[in-house]
């Protein structure tokens, strides 16, 4: 490494690059090196615990890359993150401390970005879930000589599910190394569990971090109001403690930026009263859908004291990315409410709850230690320690325990793992996920009766998207939609694109502006129309401005419509359209229940309610549905509880498409007694012409009715 | 009622009310008449229930069956055919009640008790096997808006102790509509369920001590204040359920009385430091004891010995079979489930003749 010249570009090493290789060698990994080779070398599979900031990320991929020299087999080292921001930026910062071009020697990859170069990268930063989806068609991972998983303590599904395909490959391929990294010492269950053989556990390679102690402070009683105790805490450290960068976990964004501002007004208040003894302050809010310029502002140096005053202080406000992924230097003090927003799925109702919920004791303990990064810290949690001791979980539970398994289970079967029962997990989901999945990979004929994959479950697994979207695709030329599905397909992918803006008047001029662009048929219909009229102001960011809408999800958008396209121009799935539009926009509808027929909900009683079908749950559509009215039958994207169980993203449908496209499913044999029963009889009488005439009639008359309500509220 | 929630006499409502009760009612207007009495009623219903009671009731219903409960009881009811996704699993080798992943052995039924919330004081006690899968999915979460850690409500209970409450909780309504004759034949049920329950607590305690439990709910006896734990029984009047526990057995009417009598006696002025102390340190106790059993632990408690007798038999019976293999009836432990199943001849007393 202390050459002149480099060895993989066989150019001269560039000024900047000694420069951070005087600041690599005081990273704690540096010093244990040759120890690492020595392991690395005899053994197949290594497990290596380094705290964040040991400098594990960056450092141990290149002295692996060091020592296999992949690029002179044709090999490469691949290096897994579970988050797309951190493979990026992880990547790029390796590319500048090996002196060459990102994308060339180093390169990174992520879901609908690949930043590689075949044949000439050879260390490869990537998501975990875009390594899974490459075993997919490389089942043995051929390509790679070794592969790092990192940040595997945060037990990301597809992480988990890596160790299963790594442990049984590793069995097969002896040429293969393996490195499991963790932040914390929970590493006795990876090395228990890559245990090839029976009686030896994979051996341990430690790095210490450089950490100072950490002062633990509890509250005397419970608090009424955690986001009001955090802010007063956050006061008080800034007024009586030494200088010193104070870090808050709160758990989402509208909660993390108003705790900004209220800290800042209070601060001000503050400083106005007694400015010799109160310093200035910033508040920094930190999530992961906020712009990566605008998370680099971490970073900053606190503000500098006025005029002779108390040192300046920094506050970053942040969601648990800050827990362990993030080293943020200068922080000496942490407040800790006790609390992180938790995705859980329920098979047993179809479900996913997205709530605050209790922290388990690891993560109090991980967050505790980011106080001592620096120096000897502060953590000030606000909940007793009997609650701590007897509320809290021991660990927080994997997602795989946590998560919907349908896509999983294909990207599984597609891999050609046809026991999921037996796989060896680290730790086995609920069988009942495994049930729903499979059940909705069969009736979507992704998986024949005896659960064998037919070749539209391996066209479907082609596509990174969930089944569903990915069926939707595929048939939509039937419907001669196939362009506006590819475009709500996208839209859907992407995170929300309608910014909301703190402040009443803005909110209401926000409103507004989603009223003009919303079609009042269903939401699906409302995100082709943004989309359209996006492209038709020729991307211009001023009018996403004036219409309060994300520009970057909107860019986002775009590409991945690029993407999905290629993948579907090369199955030759036909791109059409009509030029109806009335007629289009019932084509659209009638594709969605194609894909989306197991996730609909009949209208209950006058008030507003629906029924989810078959598992009968009582639904409310979410505030941010654009439907004018309330619809007999609504399909949804997705059925979630949070304060209250609400569906999300509801378009409006027939019950006869549901009998027309879906039969296996509405079949009434099958179906539990109910009113959403009844209402399907009804539909299935009509569709068999067991009508009597009064009947007929009157259903006829409010199809008319419907059809003609529709043109004049269009507002396309 | 605004004049649009007014049912339109053309809608479908009513003729599909109409033909399911076409045989007793024969004129329109009788049939109007029926349709809106029904409709009224069904209001009225709605009305007592918000509808966040009934998003919460749809819910619990929701989960407290598991899928595989369900795909069991549809095809006995005989709707549709056998669950597919449930057939193709079992073609992988999956048993109903078993865990999923690298078990070792995949038909030892005893290695799969374990619970994802390990460290939970989980009343049912299964002792936690670390090692083990769940066969269960997590619990869901509640709305608790942004009280701290500590006041809300506590963690979620343990799925199957919530199966288990929601049984409870059916059982008591059940019991609940019955007519003097069946009330009567009850009672007499019930003293004798009474008399076998001693004997099944009993066994039910030795099995589970021998798999290191030291307390389930299911020990339980109204009647025999020793089968409580101390300070369980104070904690129980603290949640709010004062529940009339005699004293001691052996102890008097007349005893009773006295006790009693001594208690609710105005004190002297000169305080009695020997009652006095005595007094405190049951409220100290009894305080100790709130904290020292979770409030859930203290419901399925509550609502156990709210049940009839015979009903309390029944679960006590149940958890025998399901967890220890052992048959009340038969006297016997078997060694699986499977063996159970072969070689027992059925679940009630009847089926032993």
């Amino acid at each position: 490494m202390d050459g002149d010249i480099n060895p993989f570009t066989k150019q001269p090493h560039s000024g900047q690059y000694r420069k951070i290789l005087e600041a690599r060698k005081k990273l704690p990994v540096f010093a244990q090196m040759d120890e690492f080779f020595k392991i690395f070398t005899e053994n197949q599979v290594i497990v290596m615990v380094g705290e964040t900031g040991s400098g594990k990320t960056t450092q141990i991929p290149q002295f692996v890359a060091f020592s296999d020299l992949p690029h002179t087999r044709g090999k490469m080292v691949a290096c897994t993150q579970p988050r797309r921001v951190a493979a990026m930026s992880v990547a790029k910062r390796v590319a500048d401390e090996m002196d060459v071009q990102l994308g060339r020697q180093v390169g990174y990859s992520i879901r609908f970005e690949d930043m590689t170069e075949p044949g000439t990268t050879f260390l490869k930063y990537m998501t975990d879930g875009m390594l899974l989806r490459e075993a997919m068609n490389d089942p043995s991972l051929e390509r790679y000589s070794t592969i790092i998983l990192d940040e595997a303590h945060e037990r990301t599904l597809a992480t988990d599910i890596l160790m299963g395909l790594l442990k049984g490959i590793a069995k097969k391929r002896k040429d293969l190394k393996i490195i499991i990294m963790s932040a914390t010492l929970d590493a006795l269950k990876f090395q228990k569990y890559f245990s090839l053989r029976s009686d030896t556990q994979a051996p341990l390679f430690k790095v210490p971090g450089r950490t100072h102690p950490v002062e633990v402070f509890y509250t005397q009683e419970p608090e009424p109001d955690y986001v009001e105790a955090a802010i007063r805490t956050t006061l008080m450290i800034h007024r009586a403690e030494d200088p010193g960068d104070i870090l808050l976990f709160l758990t989402g964004e509208a909660e993390i930026e108003d705790a900004c501002r209220k800290i800042k007004l209070e601060a001000d208040d503050l400083i106005n009263q007694d400015p010799s003894s109160v310093g200035p302050i910033v508040c920094i809010p930190l999530y992961s859908s906020l712009p990566p310029q605008q998370q680099q502002r971490i970073f900053d140096p606190p503000p500098a004291a006025i005029q002779g005053g108390p040192p300046g202080r920094k506050v970053v406000i942040s969601t648990n990315i800050a827990e362990t992924s993030l080293t943020i230097d200068g922080i000496v003090y942490v407040v800790d409410p006790g609390f992180s927003k938790q995705k859980v799925y329920n098979p047993r109702i179809r479900v996913e709850s997205l709530l605050v919920s209790p922290i388990s004791k690891a993560s109090a303990q991980q967050r505790a230690g980011r106080a001592g990064r620096t120096r000897p810290g502060k953590c000030f949690r606000l909940y007793t320690e009997k609650d701590f001791m007897n509320e809290l979980e021991e660990q927080t539970h994997p997602e795989i325990l946590r998560s919907n398994l349908s896509n999983t289970v294909l990207e599984l079967m597609k891999l050609g793992i046809k026991d999921l029962v037996s796989f060896d997990y680290v730790d086995a989901p609920a069988p009942e996920t495994l049930m729903r999945a499979l059940e909705l990979l069969n009736y979507l004929a992704a998986l024949d009766d005896e659960g064998n994959l037919t070749p539209l479950g391996g066209m479907m697994a082609e596509f990174p998207l969930d089944p569903q979207l990915a069926k939707l695709l595929i048939v939509s030329p039937e419907f001669k939609c196939s362009n506006e599905i590819l475009t709500i397909t996208a839209m859907m992918s992407v995170p929300n694109i309608w910014l909301r803006p703190p402040g009443a008047t803005q909110r209401r001029d926000a409103d507004a502006a989603k009223a003009l662009l919303t079609v009042p048929d269903g939401d699906h219909l409302t995100l082709l129309n943004v989309y359209n009229q996006y492209i038709l102001n020729m991307h211009d960011k001023n009018w996403a401005w004036n219409n309060y809408l994300s520009v970057r999800a909107l860019q986002q958008a775009e590409s991945i419509r690029n993407q999905l396209q290629r993948i579907m121009e090369r199955y030759d799935i036909e791109f059409n359209s009509i030029r109806d539009e009335k007629k289009l926009f019932a084509n659209i509808r009638q594709a969605l229940v194609c894909g989306f027929f197991m996730q609909v909900a009949h209208k209950e009683g006058e008030k507003g309610n629906y029924l989810t079908a078959k598992d009968n749950q009582v639904v409310a559509l979410h505030p941010s549905c654009g439907l004018d009215t309330q619809p007999e039958w609504v399909l949804f994207n997705e059925f979630v509880l949070t304060t209250r169980p609400y569906i999300r993203t509801v378009s409006e449908i027939k019950a006869e498409w549901l009998i027309e496209y879906a039969a296996n499913y509405f079949d009434l044999a099958t179906f539990p007694d109910g009113e959403t029963k009844r209402a399907l009889q009804r539909a299935w009488n009509k569709r068999t012409g067991k009508v009597d005439g009064s009947r007929g009639k009157a259903s006829r008359k409010q199809d008319a009715q419907g059809d003609g309500r529709d043109p004049k509220k269009r507002k396309v | 009622m605004s004049a649009d929630d007014d049912d339109d006499y053309l809608s479908d409502k009513f003729l599909v009310a109409a033909s399911s009760s076409s045989t007793k009612a024969s004129s329109y207007s009788q049939l109007r008449k029926e349709a809106q009495k029904k409709a009224q009623l069904k209001n009225e219903q709605n009305k007592q229930k918000g509808r966040r009671q009934r998003e919460i009731e749809a819910r619990e219903e929701g989960l407290s069956k598991s899928l595989f409960d369900r795909a069991k009881e549809e095809e006995a009811a005989g709707i549709g055919s056998a669950n597919k996704a449930l057939s193709i699993m079992m073609k992988m080798g999956f048993k109903p009640g078993q865990s999923l992943g690298n078990t070792g052995d995949r038909d030892d039924t005893h290695a799969r008790s374990g619970t994802p919330t390990a460290a939970a004081p989980t009343l049912s006690g299964a002792s936690d096997e670390q090692k083990a899968h769940t066969t269960v999915p997590l619990p869901l979460q509640e709305w608790e808006g942004r009280r701290g850690i500590g006041l809300g409500k506590r963690r979620a209970r343990s799925p199957s102790a919530a199966e288990r409450l929601a049984k409870i909780a059916k059982m008591a309504e059940s019991s609940g509509q019955r007519d003097f004759r069946e009330r009567a034949r009850d009672d007499y049920n019930n003293r004798r369920a009474e008399g076998r329950l001693v004997p099944a607590q009993s066994t039910c305690a030795t099995l589970d001590e021998h798999e290191g439990k030291s307390f389930n709910v299911l020990w339980l006896n109204p009647n025999n204040r020793d089968t409580f734990p101390p300070g369980l029984l104070e904690a129980l009047a603290l949640h709010g359920n004062i529940l009339v526990i005699p004293e001691r057995q052996g102890d008097s009417v007349q005893n009773r009385l006295r006790k009693q009598m001594q208690i609710d006696a105005l004190q002297p002025i000169n305080d009695d430091a020997d009652l006095d102390s005595g007094r405190a340190d049951v409220m100290k106790s009894s305080l100790a004891a709130e904290d020292q059993y979770p409030p859930e632990l203290l419901e399925e408690a509550t609502q156990f010995l709210r049940l009839q007798a015979q009903d309390r038999l029944h679960l006590v019976l149940s958890y025998l079979r399901d967890k220890h293999a052992y048959c009340f009836w038969c006297g016997v432990t078997y060694e699986s489930a499977e063996e159970m199943q072969e070689q027992c001849p059925g679940p009630e007393e009847d089926d032993h003749d």
